[in-house]
């Protein structure tokens, strides 16, 4: 098994709701601890694990819970600044005969209006960076080319502060594995898995990284995918 | 007057989570490790006017105090409240077998649910924690957060750390 930050696991112990309920209440804990302690990055991707969590709860106990799991993924959303599932959540309400018409849900969607353009700029700003990085390919000098990727970088966790941790921790995965920083490249494979745990291509990246450089490693973020997917995961993909 | 040991809390209630948990009561008891704190509860059923009077003594974790340097810089509203949460539900767990189920995000904060026998009747527990020494003030906080939930059965509840006072309403 594989975990993030100080200690936090990606998964549940099984996909049983009562456990999935116990893994998301323990994530919302250590977002809220991580929120003054920790880089935002880090807290923003803890509550987008737990908004993961939240929508997963939604929709496989439909009908139940439903306007808690509502505004606690609404508020989780604005945790992670991930306003494109803050959508995806108001979308499910007008969905929704019970909260179709809910006085929260306008002034969510207000809400969630004013604050998307920023998260669609931020991702543009890090598309670009990483453009920037990969035309810098022809620079032979290591060390200018390790100062360009610790400058993106930098700018990506700028945007990590205020923004969704999905594209930023891709982002800053992207740029380690091409320098080879594998320490790192592990952290943010594993952050990606914190926010998108169930997210095949993700448990794929990680175990292919963690077995350039401790096989063992990868076995077992491997076999903790299969109890929790089955034994053929991977065919998924 | 009945003890509660956060030692066990990890097994008791496995949806709090300890590193938070047990640093945010130990700091807002202003207590060490291993060392017990005293709370009296004033439990008003519905629009009843005289309270129940229950006692009963928090038994802080040896575990707890590493992390508290990391809470104390954080908002001491949210860790005040975790911190109430733990000692209304340790009340609530020796005179009703009741205990956290879930935790969720609300506005403000973070909501916890009580289990009950019947899986399909949730039980909001709306708490609110004071560094001060009234509890009925930080109870009135406390009602007014749970008439804003949605919830089938509301407990508002309060913790004034200041005078290890509690109290408790069972709203509906």
């Amino acid at each position: 098994m594989m975990n993030y930050a100080f200690g936090v696991e990606p998964w549940p112990r099984t996909l049983q709701k009562s456990d999935v309920e116990q893994h998301k209440s323990v994530l919302i804990q250590q977002a809220l601890l991580a929120r003054q302690n920790e880089p935002r990055l880090v807290a923003r991707t803890l509550a987008r694990g737990a908004l993961y969590w939240e929508r997963w709860l939604l929709d496989k106990d439909p009908g139940r819970r439903e306007q808690e799991r509502v505004i606690s993924g609404l508020e989780l959303a604005r945790d992670a600044g991930d306003w494109k599932e803050a959508e995806l959540l108001l979308a499910h309400c007008e969905g929704s005969k019970r909260l179709a018409l809910a006085p929260f849900v306008t002034t969510w969607r207000e809400i969630v209006r004013e604050r998307l353009p920023e998260q669609v700029e931020n991702e543009q700003r890090l598309e670009i960076a990483f453009q920037r990085f990969r035309n810098a390919k022809t620079i032979e000098d290591e060390t200018a080319r390790a100062d360009l990727a610790r400058e993106v970088m930098a700018d990506a966790k700028e945007i990590g502060e205020v923004g969704s941790p999905v594209p930023v921790n891709n982002f800053l995965a992207r740029i380690s594995v091409s320098l080879g920083w594998n320490d790192e490249a592990e952290t943010y494979y594993t952050a990606l898995l914190v926010c998108r745990p169930l997210w095949i291509p993700y448990i794929v990246q990680l175990s292919e990284h963690q077995a350039k450089t401790d096989i063992k490693h990868a076995f077992h973020t491997i076999e903790a995918a299969k109890t929790m997917l089955g034994k053929d995961f991977w065919l998924a993909t | 007057m009945p003890d509660y040991h956060l030692a066990h809390l990890k097994a008791d209630q496995p949806c709090l989570w300890l590193p938070l948990a047990l640093p945010a009561c130990l700091l807002a008891c202003r207590a060490t490790t291993g060392q017990s704190t005293t709370f009296e509860l004033s439990r008003f059923d519905g629009e009843q006017e005289t309270p129940t009077k229950i006692s009963l003594s928090i038994v802080h974790a040896d575990d707890a105090a590493h992390k508290t340097p990391a809470l104390l810089a954080s908002a001491s509203d949210e860790w005040l409240r975790v911190a109430a949460a733990i000692v209304i539900s340790a009340f609530l767990r020796n005179s009703s077998g009741q205990r956290i189920k879930r935790v969720s995000r609300c506005e403000g904060g973070l909501a916890f649910y009580l289990d009950t026998p019947d899986d399909d009747e949730d039980w909001l527990l709306s708490v609110v924690g004071s560094s001060g020494d009234d509890a009925g003030e930080a109870l009135e906080r406390a009602t007014e957060q749970a008439n804003n939930t949605p919830c089938a059965h509301k407990i508002a509840a309060a913790v004034a750390f200041g005078s290890g006072k509690a109290a408790l309403r069972v709203l509906s």
